[in-house]
């Protein structure tokens, strides 16, 4: 198990954003995380990668406790997110933030900088490396010298997956990628989760776009009022009348793609 | 379509842009050469036109310090003067107290800084934007409140008597003749320092990192940026860089005062920067040298016509006001590179 | 105890004048999110046009103290025009906000410097100075001054009228109803300019009054400005940003305090102590006593 939660739950107040959540997923495994607005499923990530801590519970990622640790220790641990809300350096160009997702891998200092060293010099030639690759990855190489936030809506979505990437994680976590997209956007981010689903990354996702959840997942999580509702393969969750009832609604959302 | 919006990241070289090491050199070779000059013909440069040049150079290191956070890490400061009037204090009382090395007090003092800079920086963790800049003023004012009520430290009058310090064993103000020729070059080898580590910090993994801090906390925390670690070393540097410059006020004006830690200084050196343009290494040294020549040059038509009062106090504020409606990213700033600050 | 108890009472009518200062800055703060830097210059010019009234034009306390209000709040809107307006509506008000405030004060505290001159001014005797006995234990008594008591009576009537202006008046509800969010009220009709320059011109007229207490109690210079704005700012986060009762128990606060220093630790250290209280308050409760907290949505 690469990732897995017990009762996890986060209160604001006196709200239950989160109300003991059991998850968990395995490597190489697609994981889809549905549910209405407001459910927790942000509010899950946010714990998950040590941005706002649980209250109780706790998370184990590769079989180590990270319930306290701190959001930057867990990206050097390999799990990398990107935002619903999309928070890329939007002043940097879109090849700076590849090179700022790759902190966590470096480690030169001041003075490795002040006397450019040789340590220095390898890093910096990693780090073009890097940015070919990831921006090679999701298709936007030839836009690497625009500024971040000049960049159209699509495009920003797909250089926060990159950024993802750049950070060398073994779990990434993808929160509504699809959202604002056009079709042909989608399209071509079904190809890039493929591709990455391929190359032996674990996901979670969690999407509001139900082909696309329908097409890729392999299981599916349902998360309502702060808890988990239902669990399951696809087609399990298309017949589960819970989740009818509470966010697909009566019609017939998923047949035709599970 | 492209190269409309690209972004001249990185393009500029560490010295004024163009070739920064020729441009090193000639610009030292100039001031040995007026060195020489003041030397062999006496007062050859006058008096006060060298004073402005040091103050000048003085000016610029501070402005280059507070750049790492107001530039790179895009807090507003209105406490650096501490750091300024801390490295001052410390060479004045070291040579005063222990008769130490002045060279010495240089690194003492921006330990202390450093050390100082610390409170200050855990402050900008919990608070941000216009409450930080509450809290860096309330800082220097304590910090002045201190001094003032220190007798060790002179109190208001300060301490007077600051013996000037040695270089291979003959004194700075003996080796071009008049007395500032010394201090002209040692800042000016204190400037391109300052400058050729900045651009060197500005692309390594510390710079990006200060970068995005600036541009996204939380995301630079999901990128595994330690922002507490970050933050805490962009004051530092900044702390040591405007002490230095304080060791060397105190060595020049012989003298301190608790009026190194004003208000008025502080708000002095963020202009620098904000005028010049933040993150430019050239506009902050050339902002640092426009706001000292202007007032110098305001003051001689306030003698002109015997006015009552300054002038340039009025109109400095004034530019203030025009800039931020014209030019908001500063003189020589990167256009479309606001320090935009998060709402508090 | 008794000396105590006069240090407390002593403290009180400067308590007052700070009051009306944070409140300036308060109202303005959760209306428009800005720290209004040039309110520390407003409540100088406040003081120095009560100074010409009373001065030159000799007219009573009350008309004085209400003209000098007006002309105030007349300042303030200025400023407003003049240096936040165009920046509000390039959107833009967040990053250079504070560099035009800062620019617009030093203009003003140094155009005040040249006109009035910078040495110390007093206001003519408008109320005669008498000690009136509060309590008297055994042979020592405790006082207040005739001014001082004038001064905080007058402190509290002001702010008590705002607080009612608040509560009661349509315009006072839409600003409460602005400091809580000031785009649903821009979608539910209300023109936020204009409830913008009221603001301002609110701000103004305690700054003005605040300034008017502060030339009956001691002299004004051009300078003062800044170190009265900024202690004002610190009653303002102590009380807790946005609450008026908060800037008047923020306020008290202070003038007691910084008295009690002066009287048993050290008068140099007296005007430090308003800038402890404020960097613990912010570290410490960021909601001042009576405040509410921001946070940020991930």
């Amino acid at each position: 198990m690469l990732l897995e939660t017990q009762k996890i739950v986060k209160a604001f107040g006196g709200l239950m954003a989160n109300h003991e959540i059991d998850f968990h997923i395995d490597e190489g495994e697609i994981v889809a995380v549905i549910g209405p607005n407001g459910s927790g499923k942000t509010t899950f990530y946010n714990v998950i990668t040590g941005i706002t801590p649980a209250t109780s519970g706790r998370v184990i990622f590769r079989g180590k406790d990270i319930t306290r640790i701190s959001p930057e220790k867990i990206t050097s641990m390999g799990m990398a997110r990107t935002f619903q809300n999309i928070r890329l350096f939007g002043n940097m160009t879109v090849a700076d933030n590849i090179v700022i997702a790759r902190h966590c891998r470096r480690n030169t200092g001041l003075f490795d900088a002040l006397i450019h060293s040789g340590r220095q010099k390898k890093e910096e030639a990693e780090a073009e490396e890097a940015v070919r690759k990831c921006l090679d990855y999701v298709g936007i190489y030839d836009k690497r010298n625009w500024k971040a936030k000049n960049l159209p809506y699509g495009m920003q979505r797909k250089l926060e997956i990159a950024r993802a990437l750049a950070t060398e994680p073994s779990l990434i976590l993808l929160d509504e990628p699809a959202a604002g997209m056009n079709p042909r956007e989608k399209e071509e981010l079904m190809e890039i989760i493929r591709r990455l689903k391929e190359d032996k990354y674990t996901i979670i996702l969690i999407e509001h776009a139900m082909r696309m959840v329908m097409n890729i997942a392999e299981r599916i999580v349902v998360f309502d009022h702060g808890q988990k509702i239902a669990e399951g393969l696809p087609r399990e969750i298309c017949d589960n009348p819970i989740v009818i009832e509470s966010y697909l609604g009566k019609e017939d959302v998923c047949h035709g793609y599970a | 379509m492209e190269s409309k919006k690209k972004a001249s990241a990185h393009k500029t070289d560490w010295f004024f842009g163009l070739n920064g090491t020729a441009t090193f050199f000639v610009s030292l070779v100039l001031i040995l050469v007026v060195c020489y000059i003041n030397n062999t013909i006496k007062n050859a440069v006058p008096t006060y036109f060298q004073h402005v040049i040091v103050n000048c150079l003085l000016n610029a290191v501070l402005a280059l310090g507070l750049n790492f956070i107001s530039g790179y890490l895009g807090q507003t400061s209105l406490g650096h003067a501490v750091f300024f009037g801390i490295g001052a204090y410390t060479t004045a009382c070291l040579l005063k107290y222990t008769g130490l090395n002045f060279w010495v007090s240089i690194p003492v003092g921006m330990i202390a800084a450093a050390l100082a800079a610390v409170p200050l920086a855990l402050s900008s963790l919990r608070v941000k934007g216009q409450f930080l800049i509450v809290i860096t003023y309330a800082f220097c004012e304590i910090f002045r409140y201190i001094c003032i009520n220190t007798p060790a430290l002179g109190g208001n009058g300060g301490l007077a008597g600051i013996q000037s310090p040695l270089v291979f064993g003959t004194k700075i103000t003996k080796i071009a003749a008049t007395n500032k020729g010394g201090y002209m070059i040692l800042l000016f080898l204190m400037v391109s320092a300052v400058s050729y580590f900045t651009w060197r910090v500005e692309r390594s993994r510390t710079g990006y990192a200060f970068h995005a801090i600036r541009e996204d906390e939380i995301a630079a925390r999901a990128m595994g940026i330690n922002i507490k670690y970050f933050k805490v070393l962009a004051m530092m540097i900044s702390a040591t860089i405007c002490a230095m410059a304080g060791s060397v006020q105190a060595a020049f004006a012989t003298m301190v005062s608790p009026e190194l830690f004003s208000s008025a200084k502080s708000i002095q050196i963020l202009t620098f920067v904000v005028i010049g343009g933040r993150m430019s290494i050239k506009g902050v040294i050339l902002g640092a040298a426009l706001l000292t020549i202007l007032p110098e040059f305001l003051h001689s038509i306030k003698d002109m016509f015997s006015m009552s009062f300054d002038p340039w106090t009025i109109l400095y504020g004034i530019l203030l006001v025009v800039m931020m409606r014209v030019r908001p990213q500063g003189f020589w700033g990167k256009k479309d590179v606001e320090a935009e600050e998060e709402e508090a | 105890m008794v000396d105590f108890l006069q240090q407390v009472i002593n403290g009180l009518a400067q308590g007052g004048i700070y009051s009306l200062i944070a409140i300036g800055w308060t109202t303005v703060f959760g209306i428009v999110g800005i720290i209004n830097w040039t309110h520390g210059e407003i409540y100088m010019l406040g003081a120095y046009a009560g100074w010409l009234i009373t001065t030159y034009a000799h007219l009573p306390i009350i008309p004085s103290l209400l003209l000098s209000m007006v002309l105030g709040a007349f300042i303030a809107m200025a400023v407003d025009e003049i240096g936040y307006r165009p920046l509000r509506k390039k959107g833009v008000l967040a990053a250079t906000g504070f560099i035009t405030a800062l620019g617009l004060s030093q203009t003003i505290r140094y155009s005040a410097s040249a006109g009035f001159s910078p040495n110390p001014k007093a206001y003519p005797v408008l109320v005669n100075q008498e000690l009136i006995t509060l309590v008297s234990i055994g042979d020592k008594k405790i006082t207040i001054s005739s001014v001082h008591l004038i001064v905080l009576f007058s402190a509290v009537v002001i702010m008590s009228l705002l607080e009612l202006f608040m509560k009661k008046t349509l315009t006072g509800k839409a600003m409460l109803a602005a400091s809580q969010d000031m785009q649903t009220l821009r979608l539910m009709g209300v023109n936020a300019e204009s409830l913008i320059k009221i603001t301002f011109a609110i701000s103004g007229a305690l700054g003005a009054a605040a300034g008017f207490f502060i030339g009956m109690l001691y002299y004004i210079n051009p300078m003062m400005g800044a170190l009265a704005g900024l202690k004002g700012w610190s009653c303002a986060i102590l009380g807790g940003i946005g609450s008026i009762a908060g800037s008047l128990v923020g306020g008290i606060i202070l003038g007691i305090v910084e008295n009690l220093t002066a009287g048993y630790i050290s008068t140099g250290y007296k005007d430090a102590i308003g800038f402890m209280v404020m960097i613990l308050v912010l570290l410490i409760r960021p909601s001042g006593l009576m405040g509410y907290r921001f946070e940020e949505k991930v």
